[in-house]
């Protein structure tokens, strides 16, 4: 049920998001400068590149600038909430890469690999450091296993990607994806996390 | 002037065919959330990666933000079920203003990879739904309801 109502709120949320854009103003034309460039006759006509270099090298700096404030703000903040909120974005930048570059694969087969792999990796990395959370005390570990979980994992795994395309497969690869997104994820958890916790145990889950 | 423009499309479909295929987006239109075709050089392939810094950042932020404000005594829906809402609203609506974003690639791929896919988490699901599953804190409940007295 619980899976259930997360997959309904998916869908519906995505349907609702469509709605709002239909009634939402439009985006200024002139301010967009290479839409004009797009090919009005003929579909062998390429559209020309957008090319912006300098919003490329804006993007870039933009990169570099957050990881330092995020840094700055991971050294000199107080300890009450640098945990808790900065210690996850610290982490999350990595899982969010290694997703793009997985979605490369989406486009190769029928089945949205990338995205399944993503989603996959992700349950099992969260499910080990969910269980070590349950065995360790507290402290700078206790931290690392939540930020890993937050960020990392958070960030890597994605229902948003899930459900567009499960609403875009056809037939019955539809219900393939979802049965192994949904089935797989929790069998992973069961094989990690309760392996671990009938084999060794478990204490309460750590606090800082 | 013509061999030049020939050699520039030949190698421009090269380029186009290693990374979108053009027959995937024609099979799923509504669900393309690939970037669109465009001349992928290096410069543009670090934009689109170092554009994710910020918007997994932020999309984190919000993740954990609206976490904790779903997070009280006698909650009506379990906590994380907002940031799934927001994060799946912000994808459609970034995905039905496809054009419109399109101006400059890399903010399409910052909207969709990055807020809006940031924002929502599979891992959590799962976790949760096995905790659920297994009822890992022990509640007591009678023999149909609890998996693990079988």
């Amino acid at each position: 049920m619980y899976t259930f109502a997360t997959f309904a709120i998916a869908l519906a949320c995505l349907y609702f998001g469509e709605y709002v854009a239909s009634i939402l103003p439009h985006l200024p034309r002139r301010a967009l400068p290479s839409i004009a460039t797009q090919n009005s006759k003929g579909s062998t006509r390429r559209r020309k590149p957008s090319q912006h270099p300098l919003l490329d090298t804006l993007a870039i700096i933009s990169a570099i600038l957050c990881y330092l404030i995020a840094l700055i703000l991971y050294f000199y903040t107080p300890t009450t909430w640098r945990h808790r909120a900065i210690f996850p974005i610290l982490l999350s930048p990595p899982g969010t890469m290694l997703r793009y570059a997985l979605s490369r694969l989406n486009a190769r087969y029928k089945f949205p690999l990338g995205t399944f792999l993503a989603n996959m990796i992700a349950t099992i990395v969260l499910a080990g450091v969910f269980a070590e959370q349950h065995r360790i005390g507290s402290g700078v570990r206790c931290n690392a296993m939540y930020s890993i979980q937050q960020g990392f994992c958070g960030c890597l795994s994605t229902v948003s990607s899930f459900a567009v395309e499960v609403r875009a497969l056809k037939g019955w690869m539809k219900w393939i994806y979802i049965g192994a997104s949904v089935v797989g994820g929790h069998i992973l958890m069961l094989v990690v996390f309760g392996g671990v916790g009938w084999s060794k145990g478990y204490g309460p889950i750590c606090t800082e | 002037m013509s061999q030049g423009s020939r050699d520039g499309s030949s190698s421009d479909q090269g380029i186009d065919t290693e990374y979108h295929d053009p027959a995937t987006s024609s099979r799923s239109p509504r669900g393309n959330i690939e970037p669109p075709p465009e001349d992928m050089t290096h410069y543009r392939l670090l934009a689109h990666y170092s554009i994710l810094v910020l918007a997994s950042m932020a999309g984190c932020l919000i993740r954990l933000g609206l976490t904790a404000m779903g997070t009280y005594a006698g909650a009506s829906i379990f906590p994380i079920a907002w940031s799934q809402g927001v994060g799946c609203a912000i994808m459609g609506l970034a995905l039905a203003r496809k054009k419109e974003l399109t101006f400059w690639p890399p903010i399409f791929t910052f909207w969709t990879t990055g807020i809006a896919a940031s924002i929502t988490t599979f891992s959590t699901w799962m976790e949760e739904g096995y905790l659920a599953f297994a009822n890992f804190n022990g509640y007591r409940r009678s023999g149909f309801y609890d998996v693990s007295r079988f």
